[in-house]
């Protein structure tokens, strides 16, 4: 069904020039995140060190994602 | 302030006048004011679009109807075209909206006019935009999978619930933070090479600029639409 | 938290303009825009299906009508071939008909010629008797030198008729 029209390669060009976008804003939201958490609870730096890798491996998944979308009725 | 506050240079908020009876301002920004233009050439063409339809269009009809019918058929190859419908008009303001905000931009000597701010080269609207689509997802999300929409969360495997929570708060940051550094930056490097040489040399970039924001436009909408259609998504 | 947005330029005041434009766009473009375009859009759908759903029906019910002129041209011919044949067979019937009647008539014809020449010569047979015998009679008479009385006459001549009569011409 999401093959039947013209709009797949523009989907694939959009999605490869978001990707790289993606996966930079993950790993820097968990930066961020987990050093916010740290000065929150006092626990630097574990915090950021566990959030930075959370945020990469989201990072990850979401491009996984992306490239092999969940299909309908599965 | 950032750096565009000072490069444009104009008061902001334009206005800023208080709300009858009570002690608070009602700042109107100089975007606002760029961004009801924006609304204004959107409704106008539209009812005058829609005003009189003809089965044969012509003229603004044809031109409104060409981008409802290719947008629409757009989401349909991502989420089949009865969602399509249900989403596709959120998703089309968010494209010609944020499409016309990156034009604006474009408009020689449009800095100068009062009032005139191309609204997608501050974060604080983008993130606007943003904060649309992450609660968009939820909303939608819910209306078509009620609480089951949550179950996502723990999907495929229960224990990756933090990364999938992670990856839901990333998507309104890197979706701000994507629009608005494209757009601000182009706009930052056809101001700058207007300053040093205001002839020909900042025309290719402009093409460059109409390029990114149509881009930037599109990969925006795209992503907000595989997102609702990953979050309306039927699990059988 | 709000360093990090600080930095960035993020003001509450227009994120919160931001978010007010846009559902009002979003208000007036699904009331101007893609209502009432998405409508016309499947109204034009629709009409296209309708005049090819009508085109089908037209063309189908052509074919239909087409097969049944073609079986009815295919009655029609062999309805004319059986006319033409039993038409052949009437005329043959006829002709016979016609012949045999024309033989019947011919035979009676020669029959009824013969019957009539036959009257014709035992008449003609029998004048020529009679007159033979008036004739002989005459003769006789003259021979006889005497004349001969009507009385005399009659009798003369039927008994030489009675004579002669016997006799095979």
């Amino acid at each position: 069904m999401t093959d039947d029209n013209g709009y797949q390669g523009y989907k694939g060009l959009g999605l490869i020039m978001s990707a790289g976008f993606t996966m930079a804003a993950s790993v820097l939201f968990g930066y961020f995140a987990g050093s916010w958490l740290d000065k929150y609870f006092g626990t630097k730096p574990w915090l950021t060190l566990i959030m930075f890798i959370l945020g990469t491996a989201a990072g990850l998944k979401s491009l996984y994602n992306l490239a092999f979308p969940k299909k309908e009725g599965d | 302030m950032s750096a565009e506050g000072g490069h444009h240079g104009p008061i902001d908020p334009l206005f800023n006048p208080v709300i009858p009876g009570t002690e608070y301002h009602l700042p109107i920004y100089n975007f606002v004011i760029t961004s009801w233009v924006i609304i204004l050439i959107l409704t106008i063409t539209a009812i005058l679009a829609t005003k009189n339809m003809k089965r044969f269009p012509k003229g603004i009809q044809n031109v409104w109807e060409y981008a409802v019918e290719g947008l629409f058929g757009f989401y349909g190859g991502i989420m089949g075209e009865e969602r399509a419908r249900k989403y596709g008009p959120f998703l089309t303001t968010c494209f010609l909206y944020i499409l016309l905000c990156n034009y604006s931009g474009l408009i020689p000597g449009a800095a100068m006019i009062k009032g005139f701010v191309p609204p997608t080269n501050n974060i604080s609207i983008t993130a606007g935009m943003s904060i649309m689509v992450f609660l968009s997802i939820f909303y939608f999300g819910i209306r078509a999978k009620g609480i089951g929409f949550f179950k996502h969360f723990f999907q495929p495997m229960a224990f990756l619930f933090i990364l999938n929570v992670i990856e839901e708060l990333v998507r309104p940051v890197s979706l701000s933070l994507r629009l608005y550094g494209n757009i601000y930056g182009e706009e930052m490097i056809i101001g700058k090479l207007a300053e040093m040489v205001p002839f020909l040399v900042p025309l290719p970039m402009m093409v460059l600029g109409v390029l990114t924001g149509g881009i930037q436009a599109f990969v925006f909408t795209l992503l907000a639409s595989t997102y609702i259609a990953g979050a309306t998504e039927e699990h059988h | 938290m709000e360093e990090i947005l600080k930095s960035l330029g993020f003001e509450f005041g227009k994120f919160a303009w931001q978010v007010a434009n846009f559902l009002v766009l979003l208000f007036l473009l699904k009331k101007f825009a893609y209502k009432p375009i998405l409508n016309m859009l499947d109204e034009r759908k629709k009409s296209i299906e309708d005049a090819i759903n009508n085109a089908e029906t037209a063309k189908n019910e052509a074919e239909k009508m087409r097969k049944e002129y073609e079986a009815r041209l295919a009655e029609a011919k062999q309805d004319a071939q059986d006319i033409i044949a039993k038409a052949t067979k009437l005329g043959e019937e006829i002709k016979k008909d016609i012949v045999t009647t024309a033989q019947n008539e011919a035979t009676k014809a020669i029959q009824r010629a013969q019957e009539e020449i036959t009257r014709e010569k035992a008449q003609a047979i029998a004048a020529l008797r009679d007159e033979v015998a008036i004739l002989a009679v005459m003769a006789a008479g003259k021979i006889l030198g005497k004349a001969i009385t009507a009385a005399d006459h009659e009798k003369l001549v039927k008994d030489f008729v009675a004579e002669v009569g016997d006799l095979k011409c």
